[in-house]
């Protein structure tokens, strides 16, 4: 299922009616292999924020007050995050999607770690920078690219490629 | 006999080719064209080679006769130019090596032009004159190296008559610079511009600035016509590059002089350096449009030789570089 602009969307069911892991607001991820990198939890959304600061407390003095020590630093704030799950017509699509986002060169220095995990014919991408507008353009030049890739893919490889194997009928 | 598939999108030309032993089987190319009076951005022209980039593809295998079993190495331009549209072209031809299982190469952009040229004038070993909207350079090969004897200090040639051609409105259809050479052939009067070579190298930001502020006054006083400031324009610059290019072949002792990049079909360009190489008992080469001008045989001929001579380039190690100097590649492939 694509949107207008040929972007792959994620439908509500595959072909045999069963609902497709990570949809909206339900964590998971599908479980296979993994590209760069560890995976993690596939909830889609973004997450994360600066975390609060603390201040450190001095242990209590002689009339059992702990009065407030210097000011903690203020931890470093967790990274955002933005996960997404694409499903491609066929296994052998999600795969060479998978080996090509993995492959590819990354800008340096990293200011968006990319993780990347394929099961099946579903492709999981969890894009995470502490910079909310680095993260934005990352996210926006990875649907072109992904874009551009599937319909490459779509363009050069063989019909076959894309049928979906039926279950054989049982008794 | 190894065929190459090159890829070219650094600009707003975006071109595949395919090149067989010094034969260019195929070659469609379209160029992205914005109104008068501006020019292309990165992200519409990035946007243009992404909706044309894989039916130029199968045309060029089409006019080549090919299939993709037919084809040995991907070749792709990694630089220079702008971003945007060359990761655009730059995924694609990932993509087709990846699903076609072929090498991947990724070729410096001006070397194309100078392997193009080398190829389709039969030039030895020429002093090099590249000019084109993005790149200004006097180039000679030395011990492996496409050496850079003198270039543009600030922006390129090509960049200079384009945006001249954005302050009189002048169409970029074809390109700015072809209707600037045609409205010069009707220029009379020579108007005095500023002209700076400094050694070896020009600058063109300062004739630039000069035209764009004097053209509105001096046309609406009527002291000249659009006509006379395109001829004055193009006079001056090229004489420019006349000056350094003829510097360079003293300096080398060259008996030959090639010119390469979309400023090089400028026939008032080819004409004063004939002259001046006629003057020195040199020869001049230069190609017409169809490699003049940014194509994909370019890439796939700089492919050719690179995959004959052994480079390859990991997926791994694939990426596109805006600024990727033309001395920077070892050319193992010539003596």
């Amino acid at each position: 299922m694509e949107d207008d602009d040929g972007i792959p969307g994620r439908g509500a069911e595959d072909g045999e009616g069963q609902a497709i892991p990570g949809d909206p607001g339900i964590p998971d991820r599908p479980g296979g292999h993994e590209g760069p990198g560890r995976g993690g939890s596939g909830e889609a959304g973004a997450e994360g924020g600066p975390a609060q600061g603390a201040q450190a407390l001095n242990a209590p003095g002689p009339d059992g007050i702990a009065l407030p020590g210097p000011m903690a630093i203020n931890p470093r704030p967790e990274p955002l995050q933005f996960s997404f799950i694409v499903p491609f017509r066929s296994p052998v699509e999600a795969e060479i999607a998978w080996e090509y986002l993995a492959q590819r060169p990354q800008p340096q220095p990293v200011v968006v770690e990319q993780e990347l995990a394929v099961s099946d014919n579903l492709l999981s991408i969890r894009l995470s920078s502490e910079d909310p507008a680095q993260l934005l353009t990352t996210f926006i030049t990875f649907l072109h690219e992904l874009t551009l890739l599937i319909q490459t893919m779509q363009r050069l490889l063989p019909p076959y490629f894309f049928l979906t194997p039926r279950p054989e009928k049982g008794g | 006999m190894p065929t190459v598939l090159g890829f070219e999108g650094s600009a707003n030309k975006i071109g595949v080719g395919v090149v067989r032993d010094g034969a260019v089987l195929a070659n469609p190319r379209r160029t992205y064209v914005t109104p008068p009076g501006t020019g292309f951005l990165p992200g519409d022209t990035a946007r243009h080679h992404r909706a044309v980039v894989l039916d130029l593809l199968q045309e060029a295998l089409t006019e080549a006769g090919l299939t993709s079993q037919d084809i040995d190495c991907i070749a792709y331009t990694k630089g220079p130019g702008m971003g945007a549209p060359l990761v655009s072209v730059a995924v694609v031809a990932r993509t087709v090596a990846q699903l076609w299982n072929k090498p991947l190469l990724g070729v410096n952009h001006c070397i194309g032009h100078i392997e193009m040229g080398r190829l389709i004038t039969g030039a030895t070993s020429p002093t090099v004159l590249y000019v084109s909207g993005g790149n200004t350079q006097v180039i000679a090969y030395s011990e492996h190296r496409y050496r850079i004897f003198g270039e543009t200090i600030d922006i390129a040639v090509g960049n200079c008559l384009d945006r001249f051609a954005r302050v009189l409105k002048i169409s970029n259809d074809p390109s700015p610079g072809y209707n600037i050479e045609q409205m010069a052939k009707r220029g009379k009067k020579l108007v005095d511009l500023p002209y700076t070579v400094k050694g070896m190298d020009v600058s063109f930001s300062g004739i630039l600035s000069f035209i764009e502020d004097v053209a509105q006054r001096m046309l609406a006083t009527g002291e000249c016509t659009p006509e006379d400031l395109c001829f004055s324009l193009q006079e001056t610059v090229f004489a420019m590059l006349v000056e350094i290019t003829e510097r360079a072949m003293a300096h080398c002792g060259s008996q030959e002089a090639l010119i390469v990049g979309g400023v090089g079909c400028n026939m008032r360009l080819q004409e004063m350096m004939e002259t001046m190489c006629q003057e020195r008992g040199a020869r001049l080469f230069a190609t017409d449009e169809r490699f003049c001008i940014d194509n994909g045989a370019m890439i796939a001929q700089a492919g050719w030789e690179m995959f004959r001579a052994g480079h390859r380039t990991p997926l791994s190690e694939s990426g596109v570089t805006q600024r990727y100097r033309t001395d920077e590649v070892e050319v193992t492939w010539r003596d």
